[in-house]
């Protein structure tokens, strides 16, 4: 594809995405026109005071959060794919958001009594917030860096992502062993934010959040080069000059930070981060990582938004589980990888 | 041109490969030296062969002398500069290789793929330049890619995948290049094809080509000169011919029934012949008949007394029209095929 074709669909993608984002603001149980919703964020006060409290106060976190979740999910997933050469490798489908789910859980019970999870109940003072994301990051980048070290020993993908899902176990059996401890209100709240929404996360929390994902994001695009030569396998990277070690340590903070920190405030989605970077490939025709970074990140906060409105649709204030969305979408793309490769090599 | 700019600095700088005392082999709980006490140089303009039985350590050495492994002694030299004191990036700028192990890369064209070869020369983005893009459409063209550059890498078959793998290796523009088994799982046209390539690389560019190879009759005609390791792990380095008269080809893969015949240059397969038969006439028919006849236990030879068979091959009827006239212990004939020759040997035989 050449030079100005990418150009033009990552315009095409960001504009996707603008439109979306000013549907996001409008759409909702109140209804408020995304002309004046967008107006409202260059400085024009909209016309009925609710409507600017909503948008301010709810809308607007929220669509904000659904675009940072998007984009980092499927950035994730894009390095987790070249990083471990998996066509199926993604933050939910290799346990990387079980273990945040796992480090959660600990930061919110050692919390004793904790003021509650992210989704639901705000947690409030930077320090909270810090642990929580901190612990998730942590639980996400261990887990990584378990089937990161039996990955070396495994050729097989199908095997990889089995082991990613049974690591995924044993972080969410643990969580049921702390369940089993809590109160029924944290076992409550845990169901809920287990669903993924975006919900929660108020105006104080969205500086960690997007701090996150904007480091996570500069280390990838600092990476695009190497992630490139990694195209063609460890050891030809090593013979082009790539210091391996350090891309590996590299490429695993990013992935975890991005993934861990969206998972602390949003719950575990699913399939976003997966699906995305496939979608992508199709789209650009391109495994330049240079060109699938910035559209990974734009597409997956377009489909992040559309998810969640569509999660909204029944409306009177009741949502659909986010998963339950994501999962439809994302669901089909596995399977399509699966059977187009089991097609190309017959075993 | 910048292709003879960097090979001027190589001539300048020294021997595009050099090891003094250097030992290869695998570090893990013990160490285990595979080849040691290796004294070795690799001219630019050279065609080297690596040949030797499997296990011996042909691999093992390539990957140590590309910097995928350590070397667990000895000193090694790119192009002048002690290989340790160089940057992963500067020694890929010395050394490329290409490797048996095959690679899927998804959505890589040919093009972004060779492309990948210019990784040590470009800045943190990896954007092309001019002379990067030169440098990647010689390589192309250099490995008889060029016509490939917009198809899919993973729809290609075998042998353009290999000229692909070659053409980024050569994007990297290095002194030094070096192949693992780069024939195997080619027919034999590709690999005379990937032989006479590999050869215009050293002679015409002035590249040091260093290739490992079981496929020993193409190495013995298409090198400069051959490494070869014997099963004990003693690596002599020679002019093909003067190592093939040496005995040291048959001493390195000589085993069991198989044995290199110094006459022929090639593998004897059939075990110890307990008859000798005396084969003339001309020569085509000639070398034909004796590969018949050793499959039939008999040694070949040009000359000689007290021989079991005598063959003479006669074309005295055209070209197209040959017969054998034979004659062993007592019993002699006229036959018209080898398999009717064969037939009548084994019949006269058949009694004792």
């Amino acid at each position: 594809m050449s030079a100005a074709r990418v150009w033009g669909w990552l315009a095409v993608l960001a504009m996707a995405l603008a439109i979306l984002f000013c549907m996001g603001l409008a759409f909702g149980s109140v209804h408020i026109p995304p002309a004046t919703a967008a107006a409202s964020l260059f400085g024009h006060t909209a016309p009925d005071p609710v409507w600017e409290q909503i948008l301010w106060q709810l809308r607007l976190p929220r669509c904000l959060t659904a675009v940072l979740a998007g984009s980092a999910l499927a950035l994730s997933g894009l390095l987790m794919q070249t990083l471990f050469r998996n066509p199926l490798a993604g933050p939910y489908s290799m346990g990387i958001s079980s273990g945040a789910t796992l480090g959660v859980a600990l930061a919110v019970l050692a919390g004793a009594g904790a003021s509650g999870l992210p989704g639901v109940q705000a947690l409030d003072g930077v320090r909270a917030q810090l642990g929580v994301a901190g612990s998730a990051v942590a639980g996400a980048g261990l887990v990584m860096l378990l089937v990161l070290t039996v990955a070396r020993r495994i050729r097989s993908n199908t095997t990889l992502l089995i082991l990613g899902l049974m690591f995924g176990q044993i972080a969410g059996s643990l969580v049921s062993v702390l369940q089993a401890f809590s109160t029924s209100e944290q076992i409550r709240s845990f169901t809920f934010w287990t669903f993924g929404s975006y919900a929660g996360v108020t105006w104080s929390q969205m500086p960690v959040l997007a701090g996150a994902v904007l480091a996570g994001s500069l280390v990838a695009a600092a990476c695009a080069k190497p992630l490139n030569a990694l195209l063609l396998g460890w050891t030809y990277a090593r013979s082009l000059g790539v210091g391996v070690r350090s891309l590996r340590g590299w490429l695993l903070l990013a992935a975890s930070l991005l993934a861990g920190a969206v998972t602390a405030f949003c719950g575990p989605v699913a399939f976003l981060g997966l699906a995305v970077p496939h979608l992508c490939r199709g789209l650009f025709r391109s495994a330049d990582h240079r060109v699938l970074i910035p559209a990974c990140m734009l597409l997956g906060a377009s489909l992040s938004l559309a998810a969640d409105m569509a999660a909204r649709l029944p409306g009177g204030g009741r949502a659909l589980p986010l998963n339950a969305v994501t999962a439809l979408v994302g669901a089909p793309v596995v399977i399509w990888i699966l059977v187009r490769r089991r097609a190309g090599r017959d075993e | 041109m910048k292709a003879q700019g960097s090979l001027q600095v190589t001539a300048e700088a020294g021997a595009p490969l050099r090891a003094e005392g250097l030992a290869v082999g695998y570090r893990a709980a013990t160490e285990r030296r595979v080849l040691e006490g290796l004294d070795l140089e690799l001219r630019a303009g050279e065609l080297v062969c690596l040949l030797g039985p499997n296990g011996a350590g042909k691999s093992t050495l390539l990957r140590t002398l590309a910097g995928l492994q350590p070397p667990l002694a000895g000193r090694l030299f790119l192009a002048g500069r002690e290989a340790e004191s160089l940057s992963a990036q500067g020694r890929a700028r010395r050394s490329a290789i290409v490797l048996t192990e095959r690679i899927e890369a998804g959505n890589l064209t040919v093009w972004d793929l060779a492309a990948l070869g210019r990784h040590p020369h470009t800045g943190w983005s990896g954007r092309l330049s001019e002379t990067d893009r030169a440098a990647v459409r010689r390589g192309l063209e250099e490995s008889g890619a060029w016509e490939l550059r917009e198809r899919l890498f993973d729809e290609l078959s075998d042998g353009e995948k290999q000229r692909v793998m070659l053409a980024r290796a050569l994007a990297q523009e290095p002194a030094l290049l070096l192949l693992d088994e780069p024939t195997a799982f080619l027919d034999l046209p590709r690999r005379v094809e990937t032989m006479r390539t590999l050869r215009a690389l050293a002679q015409d560019r002035g590249r040091a080509v260093l290739l490992s190879t079981h496929d020993l009759d193409l190495a013995l005609r298409a090198a400069d000169r051959l490494w070869l390791i014997s099963a004990g792990g003693v690596l002599r380095s020679g002019l093909p011919e003067d190592l093939a008269l040496a005995g040291a080809i048959g001493s390195a893969f000589d085993q069991g029934d198989v044995a290199f015949d110094k006459a022929t240059g090639q593998f004897r397969i059939h075990g110890h012949p307990e008859r000798r038969a005396h084969i003339s006439g001309d020569a085509a028919l000639a070398f034909w008949t004796a590969r018949a006849l050793e499959r039939e236990g008999y040694a070949a030879e040009a000359s000689g007394e007290g021989h079991d068979l005598a063959v003479r091959a006669e074309t005295t009827g055209g070209p197209e029209k040959p017969r054998w006239i034979w004659r062993a212990r007592g019993a002699e004939g006229v036959a018209s095929t080898l398999e009717e020759l064969i037939r009548r040997l084994r019949g006269h035989r058949a009694p004792d």
